[in-house]
């Protein structure tokens, strides 16, 4: 699964900055896992009311609190999903990789969006007005019952934090939550895995829910052992597996 | 059908998906690669490493209980 999206990845970043269509469109459709298990003419009619948008880097693809009329898939790039509540602290939900649907919650529910989400690096998308989509799910049972696979995922990923957030020290959180995003969108480097985003670390906290200087303070100490290096926006895990320790509260005594 | 042949750059989520059988071994061996999310990244000598343990037992272990997999031979 991811694979494929890694793929659709790479099939976006090769497109022109033309936004591609029809066949070139279905293609980057198939690798979506989403879409990935389709008949071939379901898939091409998906392409119905299939709009392909690019985003530059801090363009939004939507914002908080508007009206959600639009169920979107990332082709390639990255977006951030981010959320300020009401005491006006700012949350960092999740990433979206290529190949993940997003703002599809909102969408299906007809509720105005509860994140904004924004591109943290050049991405290409493609949107359904929400009927139209809705028209595609009625229609095709394949497409309903991988929805409801995808949405399965997403609320045993939010239990599994609500879980963490309530009983895990903060150490075991913030292992937890690198080696989350190392899953998603991490590449084998010769130093050890990299994680390719560019991630400060107030968006780890917000991510973590906790502060930055308890984020700092916890990095520092994990530079200090080895275990990841951490600066200019970007983290590598040099010792992966260590860090596991500390996520599944093997590592012993020493800590 | 899928041959054994799991060479040490192989991934523990790679060899975990063709022969579901090695997950015996990681059990046996309370290794915490299955369902581990680094498990796409280390490969059967990063596994090794990790543990301690030489790489040639580790492979032969693991390609033992890959054969007994309905999916290989």
């Amino acid at each position: 699964m991811a694979h494929r999206a890694e793929d659709a990845g790479r099939a976006g970043e090769q497109a022109s900055s033309i936004p591609p269509s029809g066949r070139d469109l279905t293609a980057l459709l198939r690798v979506v896992p989403l879409f990935a298990e389709l008949a071939a003419p379901d898939l091409d009619r998906l392409l119905v009311g299939a709009t392909p948008v690019r985003l530059d880097t801090g363009a939004a693809a939507f914002h908080q609190g508007d009206e959600a009329r639009t169920f979107q898939v990332l082709l390639s790039g990255r977006l951030k999903l981010s959320q300020v509540t009401s005491d006006g602290q700012q949350v960092t939900l999740r990433y979206i990789t290529p190949g993940e649907m997003f703002g599809g919650i909102a969408a299906l529910n007809g509720k105005p969006y509860p994140a904004s989400a924004l591109a943290v690096a050049p991405s290409l998308a493609v949107r359904w007005d929400r009927e139209v989509f809705q028209r595609h799910v009625q229609e095709q049972a394949q497409l309903s019952w991988k929805l409801i696979q995808e949405l399965s995922r997403r609320f045993s990923e939010a239990q599994s934090r609500f879980r963490e957030m309530a009983t895990e020290r903060v150490e075991r959180r913030i292992a937890r939550t690198l080696l989350r995003l190392a899953h998603q969108t991490g590449r084998r480097v010769e130093e050890g895995v990299l994680i390719d985003l560019p991630l400060s670390r107030q968006d780890l906290a917000e991510m973590v829910g906790t502060t930055q200087f308890t984020v700092s303070r916890v990095l520092s100490d994990w530079e200090r052992r080895g275990l990841v290096e951490a600066g200019r926006g970007r983290v590598l895990l040099r010792h992966p597996h260590q860090l596991v320790l500390v996520a599944e509260d093997l590592a012993g005594s020493e800590d | 059908m899928d041959e054994v042949s799991i060479p040490e750059t192989m991934t523990a989520e790679e060899f975990q998906r063709r022969w579901p059988t090695t997950i015996g071994v990681l059990i046996r061996r309370r290794m915490a690669c299955v369902g581990c999310p680094m498990a796409r990244f280390d490969s059967v000598r990063d596994v090794a490493q990790n543990y301690g343990i030489p790489v040639e037992d580790f492979r032969r272990e693991l390609v033992q209980a890959a054969a007994q997999s309905p999916a290989a031979g």
